[in-house]
């Protein structure tokens, strides 16, 4: 009996080891591949991205945010922001977008290459949906540099 | 071999293993907390410019008319957004594009089509006019055309300035675009639609 208790007592330890163990891999793998993932990384800027869906149409010119204003289902708004390479290496502009503003938003560019001092204009342009509801969208942009 | 070797060398495996998953998770949270303290990875550094001007985007038909046929014996019908409707069955409808500035700077608008009344329209003297107005009192400043009349399209890019500038001042920021359309009995068939193009550039 006694022999019994003990043999379990080994195999419980001997799993929750194991499991301890396969928790440490998953969690290194994690933040292995997110160390790569970051490793090139140079740069990140986030730019907060709004519009509002209403039956007329509006601008908002505000130069610190991508806000497109009033724009009507089934219409179009489009601004455009210029990145500039002020490294000494090229970099690669990697541009992604979060929040519900992403369904109806849209890049004339991404994935390319800047050399330095380089500069170029992109171009955003929400479209919404005829059947959109009338609210407000919002999001947030990011602009990513990556080393080549 | 052994099995007391066998199992000294599983162990072994398993401790490296866990030795080599400790030390990842270490590098990787070091690298994190390097990050957070602002590490400098070169002295470049990139700018992002949000230019000041923005385009919209808005089709006539959008501005339903419907469909529609001439009176019998005309040669043209006019039909506007003011609520006329003359010489046709069309609907009467009596609304615009409002357009406002809800930012916080003045803006010079200008109004740009994508076609012309021959392109949109074709037959003979067809008209396609739109007609700005203030919506709110002083709203407007008027540029290239004189609020309140009725004025032919252009459909050359930027297009024609019509508020410098358009304020942003709550209750002096809304205007009204009005659009009249004379529709000849030889005109194009068929539903027929416009994109307009509203760019707005901050003062």
């Amino acid at each position: 009996m006694a022999k019994n208790l003990k043999k379990n007592k080994r195999f419980t330890k001997t799993y929750l080891s194991y499991l301890i163990l396969i928790l440490l891999v998953i969690l290194a793998i994690f933040l292995m591949i997110n160390l790569i993932n970051n490793f090139n990384i140079l740069e990140k800027k986030e730019i907060f991205a709004s519009f509002i869906v209403s039956e007329h149409i509006g601008f908002d010119l505000n130069d610190s945010a991508l806000t497109f204003g009033l724009v009507q289902p089934g219409q179009s708004s489009s601004r455009e922001i210029s990145v500039e390479n002020n490294h000494e290496i090229p970099v690669l502009v990697n541009i992604i977008s979060k929040g519900d503003i992403s369904d109806f938003l849209i890049v004339s560019e991404n994935d390319f290459i800047l050399k330095p001092n380089e500069k170029k204009e992109i171009s955003f342009s929400v479209f919404p949906l005829k059947d959109i509801e009338f609210k407000e969208y919002k999001g947030v942009v990011e602009i990513i540099l990556k080393k080549i | 071999m052994t099995e007391k070797k066998l199992i000294k060398k599983k162990i072994d495996t398993i401790s490296l293993m866990g030795y080599i998953s400790i030390l990842v998770i270490i590098l990787s949270l070091a690298n994190i907390g390097v990050r957070l303290t602002g590490r400098a990875t070169d002295a470049g550094i990139v700018n992002v410019t949000i230019e000041s001007k923005t385009n919209i985007n808005f089709i006539v038909s959008g501005v339903d008319f419907g469909s529609g046929n001439l009176d019998l014996g005309v040669t043209s019908a006019t039909i506007d957004t003011l609520g006329n409707v003359i010489n046709g069955n069309w609907t009467a409808i009596t609304q615009g594009f409002v357009i406002e500035n809800i930012g916080n700077e003045n803006v010079t608008l200008q109004l740009a089509t994508g076609k012309n009344a021959d392109t949109l329209l074709g037959g003979t003297n067809s008209v396609y006019q739109y007609n700005v107005s203030n919506s709110e009192a002083s709203s407007c400043t008027e540029s290239n055309v004189t609020l309140g009349l009725w004025v032919d399209v252009n459909s050359t890019s930027p297009g024609t300035s019509i508020c410098n500038p358009l304020n942003f001042e709550s209750s002096k920021n809304e205007i009204r675009v009005d659009i009249k359309l004379t529709i000849p009995s030889d005109a194009n068939t068929g539903l027929q639609s416009d994109i307009f193009t509203a760019t707005a550039t901050a003062v």
